[in-house]
């Protein structure tokens, strides 16, 4: 057991980070114990980058310490980067978190100078542009984000600084070290290019509003929506373009953050049903909004977006019925489910299968599934040639106990669902050949691998149902099977 | 100008009092045969429960049987709330087939080929099954006008319904359910009932296996299954099943009498309602084709060993054609 982490006051009486807790509790007996737990810490981080979303929004992970900002382009939203690392900090303190920040042109700098570079105490370190190997000089090569083996391999031929490093001679460096750490340095100083990977992938268009007083009504934020909304309707407008997904981020004062979103089956622009499809995801969550303390800054941005060209009015044709009925699929899904994980949309079509398993002839799939088009016309050629089929259907079959006259005849009565019918019509047998193909072990597969004799009957009161009969009758069977090998009927829908 | 206002306070006065007659008057006219009330009398437009002699801005399914339309005040009407209630869960087949069956008589040249919405809710699709896209398409509900949304809880499935509803565009709603629901009671439907008419959309309240409890609607049918009608003296006598058969009790009536039961029969091919001539002492017939039908069968089954004893009363012989064209090759 090590020390994994430890508060100022630890650091202060002289423990160490990896050292033993059997010497740590030697040197210091009254220490308090938690047991380190990565997810936890990694979940901190998570929320923590979601907060600082409201400064930019390419936030990257740095293993699982630490934060990348990409701000640039942003820091004058926020009077300079000054003044952003200022209130960075200010609200992480508040927040209770200690931080350290550094900012620089290059991601290897910018961390160098974060962890290295300040003391807690003191302002955080700007390094200037182009300045990067004059202020890293006097670094120690950890601040490299090399790992311990080559920091101390360097160390054991007498590099100890990022300066000395770079004096180096570099062949030499690269045969004994490898690549990496002279790649890192280059990173450092602006001479490789460093990727970072944000953790949420940028939206096409945002508007956001911050407040200096939190909202905490529902009412509040559907308004400001809107007007978000209404300002994102400019830009779309500008670009041709009408959203598919939208996104609200909702930045409560404590460093929470609520993300919403609605998905639209037609490219969208008009702020009121933007407004509409939110305002129906907010009452949907009702009490999972928690709004807390309030919220002091709201985005809403437009994660997909499509071609959508200008509609050009038409008297003639005062109303367009099909943009109603787009409408209120939209409304339904962003009442009944939640696009963006992934969820299909709730209202479904149905859809013809290739095969003659009833309970497999058919499926639903959601409504707005694309290539929709290209399936031929499912009910070509059901006319008065194919066989009757029920109007409700079971898709699992219910058993019904059977009494008919001769074994493979129609039945004469029959029990279903504790309640004798008494069939006076009946029509068949229609037969289904199983899909011997899809043999399987499971017992569903068995039953759909077994020819089936499907009947229509009608009972004395005039309902009618289909029911069908799993198995044949053979002459020889095999005794040590016979429950599973004989015939079983079955209900399995319910004609008009 | 104190003249206009009082002359202006005197006709608000007025309008408000015809109004309020007009209320009354509605709501008189839910007991027996009134006459007609004046066109002017009737000021609200949108009010779908007006009487007989109502002129409203929408129209009418008419099923073409005079007998059942002109009890209910000339056809179903084409927006509002109707309910089709069935006494057990075992006749949603027959439920299912009338309001398909509505469905396919609505003429209105904008919704013929418009989207239905189907909305489920509890536990109905495990009790009734799902509906099934090929049966369907045979009462002229294709695959591509039929929308299905299965909504767990009741408080979701009304608001869909209430969106639905105030949806131009929709052919029909229909808002399939299981017995009755506390969640489900008289303000639910006068609400459900009002937005359909101010919407003009028809919502079809599907209660399966129904208990008696109130509700705003204007019209309750409760719909079950009507044994098979076969014209045809020899197909009579055998076991074939005839064209869908609904046995149709008007229920709850505001532009007539209610409890009157009609037999109606559905004709796929011409996608229209006819009645028998016997449908009035149905029974007796029914009886009498009943003890045939036995016999006829034990007969067939006798001679069960290959021979073909079935295929469907209420269509030519495609069936038989095509089975023994199998059994050639087989």
């Amino acid at each position: 057991m090590r020390i994994a982490a430890m508060d100022e006051r630890a650091r202060s009486l002289g423990l160490r980070i990896d050292q033993g807790l059997a010497d740590a509790r030697a040197q210091c007996p009254d220490l308090d114990i938690v047991p380190h737990v990565l997810d936890a810490d990694h979940a901190l981080l998570n929320a923590l980058a979601d907060w600082c979303d409201r400064y930019t929004p390419l936030v990257a992970l740095d293993s699982n310490h630490g934060l990348f900002l990409d701000i640039t382009g942003c820091a004058h939203l926020f009077s300079g980067e000054h003044a952003m690392v200022r209130d960075l900090l200010a609200r992480l303190f508040e927040q209770g978190f200690a931080a350290q920040a550094g900012v620089a042109d290059t991601a290897g700098a910018a961390h160098a100078a974060a962890w290295y570079g300040t003391d807690p105490a003191r302002d955080p370190v700007h390094v200037a542009s182009g300045a990067e190997a004059e202020v890293l000089r006097p670094f120690g090569l950890a601040a490299l984000r090399l790992p311990s083996q080559t920091v101390d391999g360097l160390a054991r031929v007498g590099i100890k600084t990022i300066g000395q490093l770079a004096e180096a001679a570099r062949a030499p460096v690269a045969r004994r070290f490898g690549r990496h750490c002279l790649q890192r340095l280059d990173q450092a100083f602006g001479e490789l290019d460093e990727v970072l990977s944000p953790r949420l992938p940028v939206c096409a268009l945002s508007a956001e509003r911050r407040l200096a007083e939190p909202v905490m009504h529902a009412d509040d934020i559907r308004q400001l929506l809107y007007k978000l909304a209404s300002r994102l309707k400019l830009d779309m407008e500008e670009r041709g373009v009408g959203g598919r997904v939208f996104e609200a981020a909702l930045f409560r004062v404590d460093g929470i953050v609520k993300r919403l979103s609605v998905g639209t089956s037609q490219p969208l622009r008009d702020p009121a049903r933007i407004d509409g499809l939110f305002a129906e995801r907010i009452t949907a969550l009702g009490d999972d909004i928690d709004a807390g303390y309030g919220f002091d800054v709201v985005r809403l941005s437009v994660s997909e977006d499509a071609p959508l060209a200008q509609p050009q009015g038409d008297f003639s044709v005062p109303d367009d019925n099909h943009q109603d009925v787009t409408a209120l699929m939209d409304r339904i899904a962003a009442r009944l489910g939640d696009c963006t994980n992934g969820a299909p949309h709730p209202v479904k079509r149905m859809h013809r299968l290739n095969s003659h398993m009833p309970e497999r002839a058919e499926t639903h799939v959601p409504y707005d599934l694309k290539g929709e088009a290209k399936t031929r016309n499912p009910d070509a050629g059901l006319g008065a040639e194919t066989p009757p089929r029920p109007l409700r259907f079971l898709p699992r079959p219910e058993p019904i106990d059977v009494v008919a006259e001769v074994p493979e005849g129609a039945p004469m009565r029959f029990v279903w669902r504790r309640t004798t019918c008494r069939v006076v019509r009946a029509e068949g047998p229609e037969r289904i050949a199983g899909e011997w193909w899809n043999d399987c072990d499971d017992t569903d597969e068995q039953m759909m691998t077994r020819p089936r004799d499907y009947y229509r009957v009608e009972d004395d009161e005039g309902r009618r149902y289909w029911i069908f009969r799993s198995g044949l009758y053979e002459k020889r069977r095999v005794a040590a099977d016979e429950d599973t090998a004989r015939p079983r009927w079955f209900m399995q829908g319910f004609f008009a | 100008m104190r003249e206009d206002r009082v002359s202006e306070r005197r006709g608000f006065a007025g309008s408000k009092l015809a109004s309020l007659r007009a209320e009354i008057a509605a709501i008189e006219r839910r007991d027996a045969p009134r006459p007609v009330l004046q066109s002017g009398t009737d000021q609200r437009g949108a009010d779908c429960s007006a009487g007989p002699g109502r002129n409203r801005k929408f129209g009418l399914i008419k099923t073409g049987i005079d007998t059942f339309d002109d009890p209910i005040g000339g056809g179903v009407p084409n927006a509002g709330l109707i309910e089709i209630t069935s006494a057990a869960m075992r006749d949603c087949g027959s439920v299912t087939g009338f309001v398909s069956a509505l469905i396919a008589c609505i003429d209105d040249s904008d919704r013929v080929s418009a989207p239905v919405l189907w909305i489920s809710t509890g536990d109905v699709e495990r009790e009734g099954g799902v509906p099934h896209m090929r049966g369907l398409a045979s009462f002229g509900l294709t695959a591509e006008r039929v929308m299905f949304v299965h909504v767990p809880t009741m408080t979701d499935a009304l608001w869909v319904a209430e969106e639905a509803a105030r949806t131009r565009g929709l052919a029909a709603v229909l808002f399939d359910m299981r017995g009755s629901h506390a969640a489900f009671g008289l303000k639910q439907s006068r609400r459900l009932h009002l937005r359909a008419c101010a919407g003009r959309t028809t919502l079809f309240v599907l209660q399966q296996s129904r208990v008696p409890q109130g509700s705003a609607a204007p019209l309750r049918l409760l719909v079950g299954p009507a044994p098979s009608y076969l014209p045809d003296k020899e197909t009579a006598a055998s076991r074939f099943i005839g064209p869908p058969g609904f046995a149709v009790t008007i229920d709850k009536n505001k532009f007539g009498p209610t409890g009157s039961t009609h037999h109606l029969y559905w004709r796929y091919h011409e996608r229209c309602f006819f009645i028998t001539d016997a449908s009035s002492g149905y029974g007796a017939g029914h009886r009498d084709a009943y003890s045939v039908g036995e016999q006829a069968f034990s007969n067939a089954a006798n001679a069960h060993s290959g021979r073909l004893f079935s295929f469907a009363g209420n269509r030519p012989h495609h069936a038989r054609t095509a089975r023994s064209a199998v059994a050639k090759t087989g």
